[in-house]
């Protein structure tokens, strides 16, 4: 199979360039592709990561067009107050869709981006550490042909969340290759709202990479919300540089999804930083959502804090692999992690693995993991209370699940989050 | 207070081993070398039945298609498996019948280690099965036990004596294509313990054998196995020593325990092989495949270990809970100092229903050493209503060592409850102070924090053992207590 994506690049390496130029990278990444090939489950990492239809299916990396349904707006409340930039089946909605404000900000398509300002986006393109992409992400970098890109200047703090709809729909197997980049400045700050959302349809997988820059004392809020219908098979890495003072405020909440994989990618490279990252999933039926952090304190006196949860029905599957690596000298780290897992069904399966590796001793790191159902206790009270067993375990599990988006800034978006991880529990 | 925890640090840093002596036995060595003869040689040299020479051929010959793992994290250098000697045992060993036929040096150092045999034998009340590098030199308490049913042996002895349980149990737990030294031990190993407590039998006494490896370039392969037949009892005692030699020495043994239908095995170990100097030359790698089976419903297994030796330590006593209600527990202390990396930790695999497992770790990483803790809990599809709490703790002694945790926790139904907690920290300054304040002095502090630390696990340790794993543990921190 490998060979046949290295064939379809090398009979379309011109044109590809043509649509979005980065050079030599592309030659550079199929070559590490050749090499590398998909991931196995045999490799640490993938072990608990169904691969096999890349064995069997090519994903065809050039995506057919079709016309775009505007209907799905309607599905998503809340955007009036915001900036939006739609990408449907990763290409800009509105073709070559770029605003540059007053303030200086820059937002929209990366190819537009590119074209206009290709000195500043080439500062900030591919700037992952070779040793930490696998096939998935080599493959990305050959066939990628738009995203979102976001510039926010030094010292500007923007108000109103910029928000981006990723969407998907497609009726052939198809590869979408995106690449989001976003940049903040030093001091500046700004709230990021992501929708992720595709329609029933067939096989389709979708190949991102988010590399995203803070520069000293800026601060990010980040939250999104995942909700894949079909058969879709996502790899969404996102890889973060964090510099002095900065903070990054995550929240991942993934609802549905077939194969479903974040992998958070988190350094931390000057003192006095702080990476609060959150996640839930709620699986069903026959999902498989993987959420992976790795957390590099390169530096002394950062504070990171990761807490995930899920919820598993049906025959679905749930993994979590927290990875916090304290390097050599990084003192006075405090590093957190916790994930708490409950089992509704007899058929689901959880696989939690939270790993510290450390090399510095004067740290505060610890991390919890605990994998149940509900307490039996909490429901027996809240039964003589006069609630119905339903009832009773419907206000747990949201309340459980509700847990996760605490630390939100964005009011009105951890509204309709919550109302649909509500929505979703109760259809669960 | 930074200086004088640095100068804490550094005397227990250059702290020498203790038990570095050699003992100039004349030895009977197999050439250099592993081949189909190294395992004829063997078998022939132990008269083994020819059932056990297919065994360890199969063995052997699945070994060769194998090859060594490398996903620990560990920094292992090449092994050459064709540099090493595969048997060495004293010459002309006779078999004794007391105590004062024994080669008077070979008592010498059984003392020089502090377990004379005489005194274990007098005072404690405890079994020794002593094995000096291969071959099992004395088997005392054996008439006490006999009385009993409960057979004690060396396993060479097993073989020939009792071929039909070693037939029955040997492999069962770690089949030979289980992993690669798992695979090297069934085809090489040369002697080790054979336990089997009869039905409904509680053993008086603790049965205890103590390993050391004598002879530079050999390996060390030691096969042992523990039967708990139903509603038995036992509990067994390991100690290991080895000498100062510059060359790395391989010890690869299995341990492989059953307990049956309401038996509880309770199996402690205290490991102290040369850990190498301070420069990380020389040691002990200490690779070896350690399982147990709750076969029968009710059933127990309790592993205790305390792990202060070895250059490498590559280990992970791991149960496996098929009976319903049975129950596993795991208690461990590690602790790792100059160049020494420990890559230890448990697996619980829960099968049965209502099965319960507990796992308790402790590390203690001091110099330039590496101590992991990596741990499996599974509970499978119908492991209903299991239960498993985990905690695993590391301390860090010095801003050059490493400490971290890989847990797996992997669970396939909505009944069971699984948690598990980690911290890492070093000793707070506010408890050094506050000790130092009512009178003790850094050292004594540090020496009283750690014992505290470890002293869960060190309390779950058989009486004897007890004492002299917190003896260890002090020795080990003795440059730091003055």
């Amino acid at each position: 199979m490998k060979e046949k994506y290295v064939k379809s690049y090398k009979n379309n390496r011109h044109s590809l360039n043509k649509f979005l130029d980065l050079s030599d990278l592309r030659e550079k990444a199929i070559e590490q592709f050749e090499k590398q090939g998909f991931p196995n489950s045999k490799n640490e990492k993938w072990r608990n990561f169904d691969l096999k239809e890349f064995e069997k299916i090519f994903f065809n990396p050039f995506v057919v067009q079709n016309e775009m349904n505007l209907k799905f707006f309607n599905a998503i409340p809340g955007f009036e107050e915001s900036e939006l930039f739609v990408l449907y089946n990763g290409f800009s909605s509105f073709e070559m869709q770029l605003d540059k404000f007053k303030n200086g900000v820059i937002f929209g398509s990366l190819r537009a981006a590119m074209n206009n300002y290709p000195e500043l986006v080439n500062s900030y393109c591919n700037k992952i550490n070779k040793q930490y992409l696998n096939g998935f992400n080599s493959l990305n970098t050959a066939f990628c042909f738009d995203g979102f890109f976001l510039y926010v200047p030094d010292n500007t703090k923007v108000d109103i969340p910029f928000s981006i709809v990723n969407y998907y729909k497609n009726t052939v197997p198809d590869m979408v290759a995106t690449r989001n980049i976003v940049v903040l400045g030093k001091n500046a700050e700004v709230n990021i709202v992501q929708v992720e959302m595709s329609d029933e349809h067939d096989m389709q997988f979708v190949n991102s990479i988010t590399e995203v820059f803070l520069d000293e004392n800026s601060k990010l809020e980040w939250d999104s919300m995942q909700k894949y219908r079909g058969k879709t098979i996502a790899i969404n890495p996102v890889f973060i540089h964090q510099k002095e003072k900065s903070g990054l405020y995550k929240t991942v909440s993934t609802l549905r999804g077939h194969k479903i994989r974040n992998d958070i990618h988190c350094k931390l490279t000057g003192e006095n930083c702080n990476a609060d990252i959150n996640g839930l999933y709620i699986t069903n039926g026959n999902d498989l959502i993987e959420n992976q952090v790795f957390l590099d304190h390169a530096v002394p006196n950062c504070d990171s804090n990761q807490f995930f949860k899920g919820i598993l029905n049906g025959k679905s599957r749930g993994a979590f692999t927290g990875y916090v690596l304290v390097r050599q000298d990084s003192q006075k780290t405090n590093a957190f992690q916790s994930n708490k897992n409950i089992i509704i069904s007899d058929d689901a399966v959880v696989h939690t693995n939270p790993f510290l590796e450390i090399y510095a001793d004067d740290v505060k790191c610890s991390h919890g993991a605990s994998v149940g159902n509900l307490d039996e206790n909490a429901l027996f009270y809240m039964r003589t209370r006069g609630l119905d067993e339903k009832e009773a375990k419907d206000i747990l599990l949201s309340a459980f699940a509700l847990e996760v988006l605490n630390n939100m800034k964005n009011i009105d978006f951890k509204k309709i989050i919550s109302s649909e991880i509500e929505k979703t529990l109760l259809h669960n | 207070m930074a200086d004088e925890q640095n100068k804490v640090i550094k005397d227990f840093a250059a702290k020498e081993y203790e038990f570095g002596f050699t003992t100039d036995i004349e030895m009977e060595l197999a050439p250099k070398g592993l081949d189909e003869s190294t395992i004829k040689y063997i078998s022939e040299k132990k008269e083994e039945p020819a059932w056990m020479y297919e065994y360890r051929l199969k063995a052997f010959r699945h070994w060769k298609t194998m090859k060594m793992p490398d996903w620990a994290h560990l920094k292992i250098p090449k092994i050459d498996y064709q540099d090493l000697h595969y048997f060495a045992s004293p010459k002309n060993m006779p078999k004794y019948e007391s105590l004062d036929e024994v080669d008077p040096e070979l008592l010498e150092t059984f003392d020089k280690l502090g377990i004379p045999l005489e005194e274990q034998k007098r005072l404690t009340g405890v079994a020794v099965d002593a094995v000096f590098d291969s071959v099992s030199v004395k088997t005392t308490f054996q008439e006490t036990l006999k009385d009993l049913g409960i057979i004690f042996c060396s396993m060479s002895e097993a073989i020939k004596n009792y071929p039909e349980l070693v037939k029955k149990y040997l492999g069962s737990v770690v089949p030979h294509t289980d992993n690669y030294f798992a695979a090297l031990n069934a085809a090489v190993f040369s002697d080790g313990s054979f336990c089997y407590i009869p039905k409904g039998v509680r053993s008086p006494v603790e049965l205890s054998t103590y390993f050391r490896i004598n002879t530079a370039g050999t390996g060390q392969f030691e096969r042992t196995l523990i039967v708990g037949d139903e509603r038995s009892y036992v509990s067994y005692l390991e100690g290991c020593t080895a000498p100062m030699r510059d060359e790395n020495q391989l010890h690869a043994a299995v341990v492989e325990i059953i307990a049956h239908k309401d038996a509880e095995v309770k199996y402690s170990t205290v490991q102290n092989w040369y850990p190498g100097d301070k420069d990380g030359k020389g040691g002990i790698y200490n690779f070896v495949t350690k399982r147990a089976i709750c076969k029968g419903d009710n059933s127990k297994v309790s592993w205790t270990q305390m792990e202060t030796g070895s250059a490498i330590t590559w280990k992970y006593p791991s149960t496996i809970l098929k009976g319903d209600n049975s129950v596993a527990e795991f208690y461990s202390v590690a602790v790792t100092n100059n160049h020494q990396q420990a890559d230890t930790g448990t697996k619980m695999i829960h099968i049965g229903q209502n099965t319960k497992s507990t796992i308790v770790s402790k590390g203690i990483s001091i110099g330039q050493s590496e101590n992991i803790y990596r741990g499996l809990v599974k509970f499978g599809k119908n492991a209903h209503n299991s239960r498993n709490h985990s905690q695993c703790d590391s301390l860090l002694l010095g801003d050059r060592c490493g400490a971290h945790t890989f847990p797996y926790i992997d669970v396939e139904n909505n009944t069971g409850i699984v948690e598990h907690e980690a911290t890492t920290s070093k000793i707070a300054d506010e408890q050094l102070f506050y000790l130092k304040q009512r009178g003790l002095n850094e050292e004594e502090a540090v020496s009283l924090i750690v014992n505290g630390y470890a002293k869960e696990v060190l309390k779950q340790l058989p009486l004897e053992f007890a004492a002299e794993a917190t003896n260890l543990l002090s020795i080990s921190l003795e440059g730091s207590v003055g």
